[in-house]
């Protein structure tokens, strides 16, 4: 770097906060690399020519490629096939996809708890700022975000061209009613958990002038940004005026509520589908499609067929086992998103016969990942270690690998006393019961027989005893987690020590796993606004779980979502967004 | 007749009150918590116990079976949990359009199955016979799965000629386009069964007295058909079409998933599985009731075709 380079750093360094410019000395110092550059400054509230700045100073022109930023048919991280066609005004885009659950059937942005409830309320609703395929942060309604000097205190600055539909501004205090209304405990919001990662209470965020957001936390939180981004199901703003948001869509369609997003809803029928229009008064760049339009479906198959028929031109989810064909399919795009979803096999470590370590390591030495990600995911996934920690968040640092050794495993086993038979619970559903026999043949090979019982009401009866100490729980189950931005919530409430349902940390720890040194280990990872810190709280987590093994981790699953060739410009998450303010169908 | 009408409709009556019992029964013993099931398996419990509270699933069953029965009573089967509305704004979407399928179904699979079972019956042992047997036999125990995903892939897929799923709405050819591969799936289901029937039923009756005497008297062979045969093999056949008819208008959950076809089959399995129970009691309590509505109707036809019947073998 020349003298003007260092120059032009400082210059930058002078507007910027100490957590910005520790981000900003770790990549001048050489200890981040690109990337995890990218991905940390954002989240830091640095901004994309700021970051396009330093990186050019650093000898490096380019400010973003980790697959997309918006816009374009690079949703996808690696992984696309066929070919892409130049963007054209007019159309209509038909995609499939899941129905919305229970909870998110009107789409009230309170309760929505799916990706498909998400999928759907994403194109009409807005959230401050997005996470996207690459899990870097882009500014939406916020343009800046910056923390204090401790990470305790967040500063958003909305962007003064936003609007509502109603051509309303979106302002602070649309902000304040808007995310208050997810922390009153009286409005049973899904996000309460999220928020109490995020160390945010009801009060917690003010208005500073109609242009900035304060938000107040209960303590330090490097990642805090993405609890109130589009990984947060529920962080969507809406206009202060809005009290019931009971019956949304609906309120939508009439027009009682306003959204800023690029569509409005044309028609909603909670059980086929919904149609979208164009939001005549976006402050965005306005929309090539002239419609846009979602078909409900309860069977991959079903989606595959409609696809392959051309009845739909995108989907919005897709899974390998059924959607093989669209795999190597010329006439269709593939998007492949690396993602934090996974799976947790939990071993009750407070008693019963996983309470001994060495079962549990043993458990973790008999299973064959590479075998499982081929056989369940024909290689569309990664291999985990045991921990949250999955290759995709730039925090995990270096990941130790888990070892596969049937013969130290039927030792550590004969050591803690010999084989055993146990029953294991799980989920019913997505790959749940072929893991649960590869489960079981791998424990077979070490003298533990596992009884399989995959139930509808595991999550009632034999997963956790938090909420109710009433209830069996299980020695051994399978739980599903679904994709988040950053490790928090993994950190948190499956494996904290739990205390009350009312404090939050360790509501979901089916294990039963206390650990005084984990909790710490998670509390500085959490506080810690550097990167470096947080890897190295990250290596000490790593290192904890990996030898205490309260559950296992075999692999994360990719994210597959495609369109047909003639679509481009359509932006996939891992989260379940799919994004189409810029697509367009040829 | 009339005495006859007047005990099937009391045997009715009595049939849906045990139904009713039953299907609140069933619907309140599911696993798990219906505010655990709708929130998600992460939702703060706080809001599981609030949820539950407010939808009243907490209270004694014998007063919720009362209040229901009593709202059932006035045609009024509660609010939806899923869709917060009542679930008469979505029943009779989805019972009419189960109802299309099953008139396309029917209007395919009647008029193949008579001919078909009638046909084999004319040249038993015959090769033609055998075929019809075997092939109404082997699609019978195909998979409906299977049936449709072949159909799916030849006629959508394929040769573009047929949406491989979606709503029967829009223009009537519209709508035929959409019932014509879920019907044929349906009817590959059903062939066997009932070409069976009237194969046997026919075969009884060309055996039987009266035909041989028609024929002897020197009626045209299609006259004795007609008149003598088909009119006498066709009870048991009327039968078995009334007893598909549950199967066919709330049964259908494999065909409907798979064609994306919105009746009450997908209806009652997503109520199920979103443990959307006001929705499950009404939509299977309905089809129930259609079903029995149908048995009546077929007992009614059976008689008035078969005097012995209505007469209770009195005479």
């Amino acid at each position: 770097m020349t003298k003007k380079d260092f120059r032009g750093i400082d210059s930058i360094r002078s507007t910027q906060g100490p957590i910005a410019n520790h981000v900003i000395d770790e990549f001048v110092a050489g200890r981040l690399s690109r990337r995890a550059f990218i991905r940390r400054g954002t989240i830091v509230g640095l901004s994309i020519p700021t970051i396009g700045a330093l990186l050019a100073a650093c000898g490096d022109d380019e400010p973003s490629t980790d697959g997309t930023t918006g816009g374009t048919t690079g949703g996808a991280t690696d992984t696309t096939t066929g070919g892409t066609t130049a963007p054209v005004a007019g159309g209509t885009i038909k995609a499939a996809g899941g129905a919305p659950s229970a909870a998110s059937a009107t789409l009230d942005p309170v309760l929505i708890n799916d990706g498909a409830g998400l999928t759907l309320l994403s194109q009409v609703g807005q959230f401050l700022v997005v996470s996207q395929s690459d899990l870097t942060l882009a500014g939406s309604l916020a343009t800046e975000w910056t923390p204090n000097d401790d990470g305790s205190e967040w500063t958003f600055k909305l962007n003064p061209a936003a609007t509502f539909s109603d051509g309303a501004p979106v302002t602070a205090a649309d902000v304040v009613a808007s995310i208050e209304r997810l922390l009153n405990p009286d409005n049973t919001s899904n996000s309460l958990s999220a928020f109490a990662t995020g160390k945010l209470s009801p009060g917690g965020v003010t208005v500073v002038d109609d242009g900035t957001v304060l938000f107040t936390l209960n303590g330090p939180m490097g990642n805090f940004p993405y609890i109130v981004s589009s990984d947060n199901y529920n962080s969507v703003i809406l206009p202060a005026s809005v009290g019931d948001t009971t019956n949304f869509a609906a309120d939508v369609i009439s027009g009682k509520i306003a959204t800023s997003g690029p569509w409005t809803i044309d028609s909603y029928d909670a059980t086929s589908g919904i149609k979208y229009k164009p939001n005549a008064k976006y402050w965005g760049t306005p929309l090539l499609l002239e419609g846009l339009e979602y078909i409900f479906y309860s069977d991959v198959a079903a989606q595959v067929a409609a696809f392959q028929s051309g009845e739909v031109d995108a989907l919005v989810k897709f899974e390998v086992s059924g959607g093989e064909s669209l795999l190597d399919n010329p006439d269709v795009t593939v998007y492949e998103l690396k993602s934090a979803n996974h799976r947790q096999i939990h071993m009750r470590t407070s008693e019963g016969p996983f309470a001994d370590k060495r079962i549990r390591q043993a458990m973790a030495m008999a299973v064959d990942r590479q075998t499982m990600i081929d056989g369940l995911f024909q290689g569309k996934a990664s291999i985990a270690n045991d921990t949250p920690f999955f290759d995709v968040f730039p925090s995990s640092g270096d990941r130790p690998a888990s070892t596969y050794d049937l013969d130290k495993a039927k030792a550590l086993v004969a050591e803690a006393g010999g084989g055993f038979d146990v029953t294991l619970y799980g989920i019913n559903y997505f790959e749940g019961p072929d893991l649960a026999v590869l489960l079981q043949n791998a424990a077979k090979e070490i003298g533990i027989n596992l009884t399989i019982e995959l139930r509808d009401d595991y999550y009632d009866n034999n997963w956790v005893r938090t909420y109710d100490p009433s209830v069996p729980g299980s020695d051994i189950g399978i739980t599903d987690y679904g994709h988040r931005g950053v490790p928090d919530v993994f950190l948190n409430a499956p494996l904290k020590s739990f205390k009350s349902v009312d404090d939050g940390a360790g509501v979901w720890n089916a294990a039963e796993f206390a650990n005084a040194d984990y909790d710490a280990a998670v509390d500085t990872y959490s506080s810690s606004s550097d990167l470096q810190s947080q890897k190295a709280a990250a290596a000490t987590i790593q290192s904890i779980l990996m030898d205490e093994v309260p559950m296992l981790i075999p692999y994360n699953i990719n994210y597959l979502a495609a369109t047909k060739t003639n679509v481009t410009g359509v932006v996939p998450t891992a989260m379940g967004h799919f994004f189409t303010d810029q697509a367009s169908k040829a | 007749m009339a005495r006859y009408v007047l005990r099937r409709l009391g045997l009715t009556a009595i049939t849906l009150f045990i139904l009713s019992i039953v299907v609140f029964a069933v619907s309140a013993v599911l696993p798990g918590s219906v505010g655990r099931a709708i929130l998600g398996p992460f939702a703060d419990e706080a809001s599981v116990v609030k949820l539950n509270q407010e939808l009243g699933v907490d209270g004694p069953l014998i007063s919720r079976y009362f209040d229901w029965i009593g709202g059932a009573l006035r045609g009024d089967f509660g609010n939806s949990y899923k869709f917060r509305a009542p679930v008469m704004d979505f029943i009779p979407t989805a019972l009419f359009s189960s109802l299309k399928l099953a008139a396309m179904t029917l209007i395919i699979v009647v008029p193949l199955g008579i001919i078909g079972g009638t046909y084999a019956a004319l040249r038993q042992g015959k090769a033609a016979d055998r075929f019809i047997t075997i092939a109404g036999l082997s699609l019978a125990v195909t998979p409906e799965f299977v049936v449709g995903i072949v159909l799916i892939l030849v006629f959508a897929v394929k040769l573009d000629w047929l949406p491989a799923g979606g709503s029967a709405r829009g223009s009537v050819v519209d709508q035929i386009k959409v019932l014509i591969l879920p019907a044929l799936t349906l009817t590959a289901v059903l062939f066997g069964y009932l070409s069976r029937m009237a194969r046997a039923g026919a075969i009884e009756a060309l055996a039987s007295d009266y035909t041989r005497t028609a024929t002897l008297k020197g009626l045209p062979r299609s006259t004795v058909l007609r008149r003598h045969v088909l009119r006498n093999s066709l009870l048991p056949t009327i039968a078995v079409i009334a007893s598909q008819m549950s199967y066919l208008l709330g049964g259908l959950l494999v065909t409907e998933t798979l064609f994306n076809y919105r009746g009450l089959g997908l209806l009652i399995s997503d109520a199920a599985g979103d443990r959307d129970v006001p929705m499950l009691m009404a939509a299977v309590f309905i089809v129930g009731a259609l079903a029995m509505l149908m048995t009546l109707l077929a007992d009614l036809l059976i008689a008035w075709l078969n005097p012995r019947v209505r007469l209770g073998g009195k005479q």
